[in-house]
C-alpha cells in the first residue's frame, strides 16, 4: 500500500447547469484531493461553485446540473460511476457526511432530537434489526437502551449540558449553536470517512462561532475524520484548516498549506481576497476592492476567468489559458505569472 | 460637539397579559431590551456599536429614529429633545437622521424601480421641483458608484451589493446630518463589503456625516469606527476609543469576544488555550442579579452577583462598567 493514501480525490471535475437551453458552467476542471484525518478548507466568493462542488461528491445536484467529466474517487472507488442504490447504502450519510449552511432547516422541527439521532443509529448502526424480525421484546428494549445512551453521549460529548434532558427536547427548544452541536454530534455518530461542512457557522455570533470551531477541531481531531470545510471567510480557515484551495469562477486557482497560503499567496486573486479583509487601525487606508465582477456562468472561456480583472495580467494571458504550476510539492497555482513571495 | 445624546435611555417591549393578571394588577412583564443607555455621539465621528445577538443592538437604532417609543429616558439631538417633539417636528427631525437598514433587498419595494425608489425621500419632502428629481437621482447613483442604468432596474435584478448602495444612496438624499448603519455589510463577500466601506467613507468625507455603525463584525468595526460601544443584555459594558478598547479590554465580555475572533495569521497563538465564551446569553425578561455578565464570567467576585456595576473611567475617554475595575 502507498503510503500517501489518498481519501477522496477529485480529478478535473467538470459540472455543468443547464438553464433554458443554455448551458453554464459552473465547475471546471477542479482537481482536490484529501489525505486521511486531513481539513481541507474551501474558499471563495459566492457563486464561485464551491457548495455545487460539495454536494457534487454526495452526488445530489439539483436535476438541470450534469457532470460532463472528470472523476470522484473515494477510498479508491470512482463515486460516479456507482449505482444509486449504493451509495444511499454505502456512502450517504455513512462514509460521508454532510453538515448543511442551515441548521434549522436541516433538523425536522415535528421529531425530538433524540428521535432523530437514535434513528441515524437504526439507519447506520451496526445492530439493525428490521422491525419486522421476530426478536425478544427485552432485546429490543435493550438496543434501543444502548442507541439512547449512545446519544446521550454524544450529546455530553458536544458539550451540551443536561444532555438526559436534552434528548427529549424538539429543535426549536436549541439555539443556533446548540442546533449546530446536535448536527456535529450527528455527524461524529455515525463515524463517517469524510465530513463535508458547508459554512456551518454562518448566522452565528463570533463568540457562539468561535466555541463550535473550537469543538469542531477537537472533534475532528479525535475522530481522526477528513474534512472538507467550505467557507467565505478566509480568517475561519486559518484557525482550522491544514490546507487551503480558492476557488474562483467554478476553477480551483491556488491550493496550498494554509500559512503558507495566507503569508506567501502566489494568485492574483488570492492577494486580493486577503487585502479585502478589514485589519485594525489603518483607517487612513483605504480596503483594495477587487474591481470588475465575476463572470456569469454564460460567458465563461478557456482563458483565464480572473483576466479582466486582473492587476498583473499579461498579453499571454489572454491567449493561452493559464497552466497548473506547482511551486513545490505542495503548492499548486493556476497563473501564468504568479507572484513572488509577496 | 455632541450630535446626539442618550441619557438614561429605557426601551422595553411589554408583553402580552391575560385577563387574570391584568385584574390583580401588578407590574408587567417586560423585555428589557435597553435598559439605562447614556451616551453621546461627537459630529463627524463613526460610532460602532457591537454585541452578540439580541443584545439590544438594533432595539436602540430604532429608537434613535423615534421608530420604537421608548419607556424612559432622553435623546437630545443637538438641542432638541426628541421625545417632546410634536409630530410635526419629528418628520423635520427625520430628515436629518436616515437609516441604512440590515437587509438592502427586502427594504426596497419590489414593484418600485431603483429610480422611484432613490427619489422618494425627495418626493416626500419636496425638496426639488418634478423635474429636477431626474438629475438629482442620477447624482445620487454615481455618489455611490453606481452606473445611471441602474436607474431603470428592478430591485431583482440587482445584486445584494448593489441593492445596498442603492440604500445607500437612497438615505443620502436627503443629506442627513446622522446615518444609522444597521450591519451594512452583512452578507456580502469580502470583496463587496469592502466596496461598500470604501464607498461609505467617501460619502462620510465628503457630506460631512456622522455615522453610527452596528456590526457583529468586530475587524470591521476595528477597521473603520472612531469609539465604539460594546452592549450586552440591553446594557452597555464598555465605551470608549476604538483603538483603546480593542488593546486594552476591560470587560471580561469584551476580551472573550475579543478573543474569539478568528486571525488570519493562523492559530499561532496557542488555539488551544483560547477562552471561550461559555454559555449562553440570558433571557432578557429577568435578567441575572448583580452584573448582567456575571453566570458566564469567570473573573467574578461575591459582589458581582448582588450590585450591578456602573460605568468607571479606567483612562481617559475610555469607561468599563465591571467590579473588578473597581477594586
Amino acid at each position: 500500500m502507498k503510503q500517501d493514501l489518498k481519501l477522496l480525490e477529485i480529478q478535473d471535475l467538470s459540472i455543468v447547469y443547464r438553464v433554458g437551453n443554455r448551458a453554464g458552467r459552473v465547475v471546471e476542471k477542479a482537481t482536490i484531493d484529501l489525505g486521511p484525518g486531513e481539513v481541507l478548507g474551501l474558499a471563495g466568493e459566492s457563486g464561485c461553485g464551491k457548495s455545487t462542488l460539495a454536494w457534487s461528491i454526495l452526488r445530489l445536484l439539483p436535476g438541470n446540473a450534469r457532470i460532463v467529466g472528470g472523476t470522484i474517487r473515494l477510498e479508491g472507488r470512482n463515486l460516479l460511476e456507482l449505482p444509486e442504490k449504493e451509495m444511499n447504502r454505502e456512502i450517504r450519510g455513512k462514509r460521508v457526511t454532510m453538515i448543511i449552511q442551515n441548521t434549522k432547516e436541516s433538523l425536522n422541527p415535528v421529531f425530538t432530537v433524540g428521535t432523530q439521532m437514535s434513528d441515524l443509529l437504526r439507519f447506520h448502526g451496526k445492530e439493525d434489526i428490521p422491525w419486522t424480525a421476530s426478536v425478544s421484546p427485552f432485546r429490543r428494549a435493550r438496543i434501543n437502551k444502548e442507541r439512547h445512551l449512545e446519544c446521550v453521549r454524544m450529546l455530553s460529548e458536544m458539550e451540551i449540558a443536561a444532555p438526559d434532558k436534552r434528548f427529549y427536547e424538539y429543535p426549536h427548544q436549541f439555539s443556533g449553536g446548540m442546533k449546530q452541536r446536535v448536527m456535529m454530534a450527528m455527524n461524529f455518530m455515525v463515524s463517517p470517512a469524510l465530513l463535508i461542512a458547508d459554512e456551518p457557522t454562518t448566522g452565528l455570533d463570533v463568540s457562539v462561532e468561535a466555541y463550535v470551531l473550537g469543538l469542531f477541531k477537537n472533534k475532528v481531531r479525535q475522530y481522526r475524520t477528513s474534512v472538507l470545510y467550505i467557507t467565505h471567510n478566509l480568517r475561519i480557515l486559518s484557525e482550522i484548516a491544514d490546507r487551503v484551495a480558492i476557488m474562483y469562477a467554478g476553477m480551483i486557482v491556488e491550493q496550498a498549506p494554509v500559512e503558507e497560503l495566507f503569508r506567501a499567496p502566489l494568485h492574483p486573486y488570492t492577494r486580493a481576497l486577503i487585502r479585502c479583509l478589514p485589519e485594525g487601525g489603518s483607517l487612513g487606508e483605504r480596503l483594495q476592492e477587487i474591481p470588475g465582477q465575476v463572470p456569469s456562468i454564460f460567458e465563461r472561456t478557456e482563458e483565464c476567468k480572473f483576466l479582466p480583472r486582473c492587476p498583473s495580467r499579461t498579453p499571454i494571458c489572454s491567449e493561452v489559458p493559464p497552466p497548473d504550476r506547482k511551486t513545490s510539492s505542495s503548492h499548486s497555482v493556476l497563473c501564468h505569472n504568479p507572484l513572488e513571495g509577496s | 460637539m455632541a450630535l446626539i445624546e442618550l441619557k438614561n435611555l429605557k426601551v422595553y417591549y411589554e408583553l402580552r397579559q391575560g385577563v387574570l393578571a391584568k385584574v390583580l394588577g401588578g407590574n408587567r412583564e417586560a423585555v428589557k431590551a435597553v435598559d439605562d443607555v447614556s451616551f453621546e455621539v461627537h459630529e463627524g465621528e463613526i460610532f460602532g456599536i457591537v454585541g452578540e445577538t439580541g443584545c439590544g443592538k438594533t432595539t436602540l437604532c430604532k429608537s434613535l429614529l423615534l421608530l420604537i417609543k421608548p419607556k424612559g429616558g432622553q435623546i437630545l439631538f443637538g438641542d432638541r429633545n426628541l421625545l417632546a417633539l410634536n409630530a410635526k417636528e419629528v418628520r423635520e427631525f427625520r430628515r436629518e437622521v436616515q437609516m441604512i437598514p440590515q437587509d438592502p433587498v427586502g427594504s426596497l419595494n419590489p414593484r418600485m424601480r431603483i429610480k422611484a425608489a432613490v427619489a422618494e425621500p425627495l418626493r416626500a419632502f419636496s425638496q426639488v421641483d418634478p423635474a429636477g428629481i431626474e438629475g438629482q437621482v442620477d447624482e445620487l447613483l454615481k455618489i455611490v458608484d453606481l452606473s445611471p442604468e441602474f436607474k431603470e432596474k428592478y430591485p431583482f435584478q440587482v445584486s445584494g451589493g448593489e441593492a445596498r448602495r442603492v440604500t445607500v444612496a437612497r438615505s443620502l438624499a436627503l443629506r442627513p446630518k446622522l446615518m444609522i448603519c444597521d450591519e451594512p455589510t452583512s452578507g456580502l463577500d469580502v470583496s463587496i463589503s469592502a466596496k461598500i466601506i470604501n464607498v461609505m467613507r467617501a460619502i462620510r468625507d465628503e457630506f460631512n456625516l456622522t455615522y453610527i455603525w452596528v456590526s457583529h463584525n468586530l475587524h470591521e468595526i476595528n477597521y473603520i469606527s472612531n469609539r465604539v460601544l460594546v452592549m450586552y443584555l440591553g446594557k452597555i459594558v464598555e465605551i470608549g476609543k476604538t483603538s483603546a478598547v480593542f488593546k486594552r479590554p476591560g470587560h471580561p465580555y469584551t476580551q472573550g469576544l475579543l478573543m474569539a475572533l478568528p486571525k488570519l495569521a493562523g492559530p499561532s497563538d496557542s488555539a488551544e488555550k483560547k477562552i471561550y465564551l461559555k454559555g449562553e446569553v440570558p433571557s432578557p425578561m429577568n435578567p441575572p442579579r448583580g452584573c448582567r455578565f456575571h453566570p458566564r464570567c469567570e473573573q467574578k467576585k461575591s459582589i458581582c452577583m448582588e450590585v450591578e456595576p456602573e460605568l468607571a473611567e479606567v483612562e481617559a475617554s475610555h469607561q468599563v462598567a465591571c467590579w473588578r475595575q473597581r477594586c
